[in-house]
């Protein structure tokens, strides 16, 4: 009986020691990092940088660039799911539940968010060498910006702060933008404050792209668009327009313009640009760089054709900007302040001419301006080179907003809606949201 | 888990010989008795084999009767001994020994017990239990309920053979998955299939879609040889929890393995010869024109001819199936080796599904207190699959077919061996459907080892202990190959995938039980126990595109796409349970649970599970006895019971966390904030069960009834909530929203012929359950594997269809446009035309659940050679939603009947694209009446098997169905083993028709 007894213990003992061996409750997921680490730590700071810019470039821009590429016309959405036959539609028939207006708005909300933990995070992480942190503060002030403007380029009202714990307010998006741009003058200065060292080029932005040149090319774009005209000339003037910036894609990070044209096919572009008779020049270079000379297709009455330029390869890079937009704005910016006349249309034609040299092949080769030389006639056609040099680059839509172009529902040639209204998902969760644009 | 204690008899013959060789030192002189006899049947008075013998009251280990039917038992008596008699299926008989001179003859006729009332069941239980002490209701199928059919695997064997099951086959694929719901589902984010035991071993019954093949995956159940089985106990819900608690929510089914009996050597060998077919074939489009464009005021058209896809698609398969075991032993260890091999072609051109498995049972006793158990099974499963449905991807073949205008002739061209795509339009392309059969390659194979070794001690008398140690390690590859040159919409460059997963999972348990006899009225079970459990997961896949002319394997890709997922997932889990037992007719069980997974946070870590139940059997009353209800009830049990239990699969091991997911860019290591924000303060859903209940016989045991109403309150579900978008996130998971599944199940049993030559048995069984989800956040969360036509809505079942439908008048006819063409509803009317206006309206278009489901088994026995069963199930109710047909029938594809109306001007040009986005058209009602199987079986004595048995069985499976529904089958779900995605209809392979001619026999 009694070796009975030992037995059972050593069997019990055997049998608990298995049993507590395998009961670890506490794991550490071995697929993914928190936030514990990511926003405590240099290397989780450093790696968070590099993943706002890489979403912006892949996931932000496949809303910000496509989806209002759509609605101003510039695309067509040819395939039969619900996302795209309501975008298409737009107008009245764009239900607030379309989930390419959620996508827009979440993604910029997202981008927001993680560009605010890193502005809140970062100065606390003393490791962080003040190099390091200059530049890391610098992306992430333009992304802020980034996403700010973009919600107000899509949006009458946005907030300018996430939060988990209380629903947020909305602002009209004139302080909107007012904040974007704050934001990036608040970039300018930390980068120009403490040069963001040779180890933040490496380790964050890459050689491709150039933090301070889209500081100041960003700054210029959205002071244009809130109207602040000569604190866009001035930065406009900042940049250099030697040095081409850019967002680069691996076949991990893909460019998100491959798969939506060259795979999924939802989306086609509409020939000349999308561009009503009139609006574009037949002889222009840049409809054989963003088009392929393939077969039209016409897809309910409307001509298609097969996009290029930067969207024929899963590699391929994006501009962050084109320095012909540059030019654009100081053109813009000359004539909205009642400047000199032949001083814009110089910067038009710097534009128009072009036959080589453009750093991302966005040549026009077309004659020089020959129009009537008057701020109305040179504003229209700085409007005409900014639908064909910036195609699909999600500017057209804010564009014909500030040039007063046809609207809708009367007219839906350059533009289907003139704000989106808010996503369901907003306003079924957030009591603030403000009522619907009536288109 | 614990075999010592599956008989009560075998457990009461331990306690025995423990007694005896307690007091073999004071009593030194004994007599050794030889006991030998016959065992027949009662009704055929045939000899049976394999009856357990067994002494109570006396030393001496238990024996099984030979092929005639004989037995000899070697015995020492003390006092009164009684020689039980057991065997599966017949009612246990006892005859009492008396010790007289040293040889005795005991012989025995056992009487088939066709109620099962005195079956004795272990799980959920702490010790052997009779049913009738049980609070809740235990369903439980025997080797020969599974013997002489075509299933293929254990769950796809057990549709209708239990109540409140609903047992559905997704795919018609020949290892096509299956989904279990016992009362109902339990859960909108999990699983809600139930916790599978084999032998005391936790195993892998997942679904893992390693590679993309439309919606369809195999569940991992199909790696089990149901030939391997000798029988399946099935609990339903909580009410037995305690033993399982957070993983068993949605049921228990414990599955025991044949094992060896002592004895020579006995070779059981089965051979079976399969053939499947398509039931029914779509009705397809035959009218020879076409319309030369999409455009709705040109009807304008051209002559054409049609193809019929559906023959070049499907086709007759073949398969076979050869199944050898080996048992025997000594007296004090059996064994049993089994071996066996499955071939099966899919309907589908170029599938099918290959199984090999080995198995070892080695049950050895050491002395009277210690025994053993091992148990080793091996299986390999490779497949070969042709991808279909088109949940995610499209390049499926069946996907192709239906995305297909069959004016198109889908051969290659003879020259160049170049497929034509078959899609009408350049704008949505699919897969020429022979090109995805004749040269897509994809290859799933899942090599799978499960081991359990248990010790079962009795150290003193009434004290029994057990130990489990159960593996189950399965390593699953595919590979997929789409050649570069293709009709695919997305693949053109070529596809080259390759998937492994690699999961195991442990269990060790140890449960103690203790038997205390208060006095002779009040007898008591306590039984404690705990168990550790550990699942590991290690999952990768790389995709490779623009792949190089040729090779096959990713390398071949200048495109690669790693993924790679680890897991592993802890639980702990310990119990109390007490019975008490008055008079051997008033049961009472109470017990408690706590439980804990690694998945949750520290806060709400640690849950309790509560159950109490009882019994009564109210016909072992005097007054019962004696009374006219004695004469009309042999048996009539009243039960009840309460418990709780826990469902932890809503959420992965490491789902409370906010993950950063990687995002590199061009070298540059980075992370990316999820959308999803964690949220560490979940806790497991929780089930509340409560169940009444009836089991009776009537007419002399003749007729069995049990009745069970049960009410399932599951609370705190794991939903993903939507947040603001202006939270910087998009969702998060919390407990919130609650389900319950209201219903009552009848299980009639009964023979109602009964004649020595003739026998006849019939079960009947009906299930009623109803759904309703409620609590859910905003009312509505749709499922995308539905396409979001498939929703949780408040107040309705789970999976209800949900979207746009018609707009009507007021008398119910529908509202056309201005051209005669049906349209959507939307939210007013325009005051002029009376046309709808605004903002189309989407609402709850149909239900998938059944209103009822039943089935209705018929065994006769003719003579002594010949048996016959059938199987028809019955689901009532429930309705599809044909996406088949939507896509099928639109202008741009038109390969379906549907579309020749519009073709012939019946209606106008234009409606097919109208009804495209009107689901309501194609909600369809999936009742159905199906022969689910049929055989006929005839048993003869060949001379060279000498004397024994030799069983030659014709058997066909689905061999008609009586149903109103247009596609291939009202019982099929696309989107596979999804949980809230049932009876959606696209193009998922049918379920086919199958036939099998077998033999076996046993020498």
């Amino acid at each position: 009986m009694k070796r009975t007894i030992i037995h059972i213990y050593t069997l019990l003992a055997a049998g608990l020691v298995l049993t507590v061996s395998s009961c670890k409750f506490d794991q550490t997921n071995p697929n993914a990092a928190g936030d514990d680490e990511v926003l405590t730590t240099r290397d989780g700071i450093i790696a968070l940088s590099i993943g706002i810019r890489q979403y912006y470039s892949t996931t932000g821009l496949e809303a910000t660039m496509q989806y209002t590429g759509v609605t101003s016309r510039e695309l067509k959405g040819v395939g039969t799911t619900t996302t795209a036959s309501e975008l298409e539609a737009g107008g009245v028939n764009l239900p607030t539940n379309n989930t390419a207006i959620l996508a827009y708005w979440s993604r910029m909300q997202h981008l927001l968010g993680m560009c605010d933990n890193v502005i809140n995070n970062a100065p606390r992480v003393t490791t962080i060498e003040s190099d390091m942190l200059s530049g890391v503060m610098g992306q992430a002030y333009l992304f802020k910006a980034v996403a700010l403007a973009e919600l107000a380029m899509a949006f009458e009202q946005s907030n300018i702060v996430t939060s988990t714990t209380t629903p947020v307010t909305f602002l009209p998006r004139a302080q909107v933008l007012a904040e974007a741009v704050r934001m990036i003058n608040l970039g300018v200065t930390a980068v120009t404050a403490t040069p963001p060292s040779a180890l933040f080029t490496t380790s964050v932005t890459g050689t491709d792209f150039n933090l301070k040149n889209t500081l100041y090319a960003y700054g210029a774009r959205y002071n244009l668009i809130a109207g602040n005209y000569q604190a866009a000339k001035d930065l406009a003037d900042k940049v250099d327009l030697t040095v081409a910036s850019k967002f680069t894609y691996t076949t991990l990070s893909a460019n998100p313009f491959y798969t939506i044209f060259g795979i999924t096919k939802y989306y086609r572009s509409r020939k000349h640009f999308g561009l009503p008779a009139g609006m574009y020049e037949a002889a222009d270079a840049r409809l054989n760089f963003y088009f392929s000379a393939t077969a039209d297709v016409v897809v309910s009455g409307d001509t298609t054709t097969t996009i290029t330029g930067f969207t024929s390869s899963q590699t391929g890079a994006v501009p962050v900007y084109l320095p012909d937009e540059v030019k654009l704005v100081q053109a813009e910016c000359i004539l909205r302040l009642d400047g000199s006349l032949p001083d814009a249309k110089t910067l038009i034609d710097a534009v128009r001419t072009q036959t080589t040299g453009d750093l991302f092949g966005v040549n026009a080769a077309l004659p020089a301006y020959s129009g009537a030389v008057t701020k109305e006639a040179l504003l229209l056609e700085v409007y005409k080179q900014r639908c064909a040099e910036l195609y699909m680059s999600g500017l057209k839509w804010e564009d014909t907003r500030r040039f007063g172009r046809p609207a809708p529902p009367s007219n839906v040639t350059e533009r289907n809606r003139i704000y989106y209204p808010y996503p369901s998902q907003e306003r079924l969760n957030n009591p603030n949201t403000p009522a619907d644009p009536a288109i | 888990m614990n075999e010592v204690l599956q008989k009560g008899s075998i457990r009461y013959g331990w306690l025995a010989i423990l007694l005896v060789l307690l007091s073999a030192v004071s009593l030194q002189a004994q007599t050794r008795y030889t006991i030998t006899g016959k065992v027949k049947d009662l009704r055929t008075g045939e000899a049976l084999t394999g009856v357990s013998v067994k002494l109570e009251g006396g030393s001496g280990n238990g024996v099984t009767t030979g092929q005639d039917g004989t037995y000899s038992l070697s015995a020492v008596i003390t006092g009164k001994a009684q020689l039980v008699f057991t065997y599966v299926g017949y009612k246990i008989v006892s005859k009492p020994v008396q010790a007289g001179s040293g040889s005795i003859t005991i012989d025995a006729a056992l009487e088939e017990d066709v109620v099962k009332l005195d079956e004795v069941v272990v799980t959920g239980t702490a010790v052997a239990t009779s049913k009738k002490q049980l609070g809740n209701a235990i369903s439980t199928i025997s080797s020969k309920d599974l013997a002489n059919g075509v299933a293929t695997s254990v769950d796809q064997a057990m549709a209708g053979k239990i109540s409140g099951a609903q047992i559905n086959q997704n795919s018609g694929n020949p290892a096509g998955g299956i989904s279990v719901r016992l009362r109902g589902t339990s859960t909108i984010n999990g699983s809600s299939d139930p916790l599978y035991i084999v032998d005391g071993v936790i195993i892998n019954n997942s679904s893992s879609q390693l590679i993309d093949l439309g919606g369809y995956s195999q569940n991992r159940l199909v790696d089990i040889n149901p030939a391997d089985i000798d029988r399946i106990e099935i609990i339903k819900g909580a009410a037995a929890a305690a033993i399982y608690g957070s993983r068993a929510s949605n049921g228990v089914v414990q599955i025991f393995t044949k094992k060896g009996k002592s004895g020579k050597p006995v070779v059981t060998f089965s051979t079976q010869l399969r053939y499947s077919e398509l039931r029914k074939k779509i009705e397809w489009n035959q009218y020879p024109f076409r319309f030369n464009n999409f455009t709705s005021s040109d009807t304008s058209k051209t002559a054409v001819t049609r193809y019929d896809y559906q023959d070049m698609i499907f086709h007759g398969a073949f398969g076979n199936e050869n199944n050898i075991s080996v048992s025997g032993g000594s007296d004090n260890t059996t064994y049993l080796m089994s071996g066996s091999f499955l071939q099966n072609d899919g309907i589908v051109r170029n599938t099918s599904f290959k199984r090999g498995t080995v198995r070892l049972r080695l049950d050895h006793t050491f002395n009277s207190w210690l025994k053993t158990s091992l148990g080793i099974a091996y299986s390999l499963s490779p497949s070969r699959e042709i991808p279909n449905g088109g949940i995610n991807e499209a390049y499926g073949a069946l996907t192709g077919f239906i995305f297909s205008n069959n004016y198109i002739d889908p051969h290659a061209n003879a020259v160049t061996g170049v497929y034509p795509s078959t899609s009408p339009t350049s704008i949505v392309t699919r897969t020429n459907p022979l090109e995805a059969i004749n040269r897509f390659d994809f290859r799933q194979k899942t090599s799978r080892l499960i081991g359990n070794f248990q010790v079962m001690m009795t150290p003193v008398k009434d004290l029994s202990i057990n130990y489990t140690l159960g593996y189950d390690n399965s390593t699953q590859l595919a590979t997929g190959y789409i050649p570069v040159g293709n009709t695919t919409p997305s693949y053109n460059t070529g596809y080259s995938t390759r998937a492994d997963r690699i999961a195991l999972l442990v269990n060790n348990d140890l449960n103690v039980a203790y038997k205390w006899k208060v006095s002779n009225a009040i007898q008591t079970t306590w039984a404690a126990g705990a168990t550790g459990q550990t699942e590991q997961v290690n999952q990768s896949a790389i995709i490779a595109t623009q792949l190089s002319p040729i090779a096959q394997v990713i390398t071949a890709g200048s495109t690669l796409v790693p993924t790679e997922v680890r897991s592993t997932l802890n639980i702990f889990g310990s119990y109390v349970q007490g019975t008490i037992g008055i008079n051997n007719r008033l049961f009472i069980t109470g017990a408690v649970r706590n439980d804990a997974a690694s998945s949750f946070g520290s806060a709400n870590r640690w849950q309790y599970y509560p159950k109490l139940s009882g019994s009564y059997l109210i016909s072992d009353e005097a007054f019962w006895k004696n009374s006219f209800l004695g004469k009309v009830a042999q048996n009539f049990k009243l039960r009840a019971s309460y418990g709780q239990a826990g469902n932890l699969t809503a959420i992965g091991a490491y789902d409370r966390f906010t993950s950063y997911t990687t995002a590199s860019l061009s070298g540059l290591p980075g992370v990316v904030a999820p959308v999803k924000l964690g949220n560490t303060d979940m806790k497991p859903e929780r089930q509340t069960e409560k169940e009444v209940g009836v089991d009776a016989s009537f007419l002399n045991d003749r007729l069995g009834v049990e009745f069970s109403y049960y009410q399932k309150d599951v609370k705190d579900l794991l939903l993903p909530v939507d947040l603001a978008p202006s939270q910087g996130y998009t969702s998060q998971v919390k407990n919130i929203g609650n389900m319950t599944n209201k219903g009552f199940e009848i299980l009639l049993r009964g023979t109602p012929v009964r004649t020595e030559k003739f026998q006849w048995n019939t079960v009947v069984n009906f299930s009623k359950n109803t759904n309703r989800v409620t609590d859910i956040p905003g009312g509505l969360v749709t499922f995308t594997a539905g396409f979001s036509a498939v929703a949780a809505v408040n107040g309705r079942s789970l999976g209800v269809f949900y979207g746009p439908y018609f707009a009507r008048k007021a008398d119910g006819s529908l509202l056309l446009d201005a051209s005669g063409i049906p349209q959507r509803e939307r939210s007013g009317r325009d005051a002029v035309t009376g046309q709808p206006t605004g903002t189309i309206l989407n609402k709850v278009i149909g239900d998938p659940n059944p209103k009822w489901t039943g089935a209705v088994i018929n065994d006769f026995s003719v003579g002594t050679h010949w048996t016959f069963r059938a199987q028809v199930d019955v689901s009532h109710g429930g309705q599809m939603f044909n996406f088949t047909r939507r896509v099928g029938e639109r202008d741009y594809y038109g390969g379906l009947k549907g579309y020749e109306k519009e073709l012939k001007g019946e209606v106008p040009k234009g409606t097919s694209i109208a009804l495209f986005s009107i689901y309501e058209n194609y909600i369809e009602d999936a009742s159905y009446v199906k022969l689910r199987e049929l055989s006929a079986s005839y048993g003869f004595k060949p001379k060279f098997l000498r004397g024994n048995t030799m069983r030659v069985t014709f058997a066909a499976r689905n061999l008609f169905s009586i149903d109103n529904y247009s596609g291939w089958d009202p019982e099929t779900s696309a989107a596979g083993q999804t949980n809230a995605v049932r009876g959606f209809d696209f193009v998922e392979v049918p379920i086919p028709r199958s036939y099998a001619l077998g033999v076996n026999m046993s020498f």
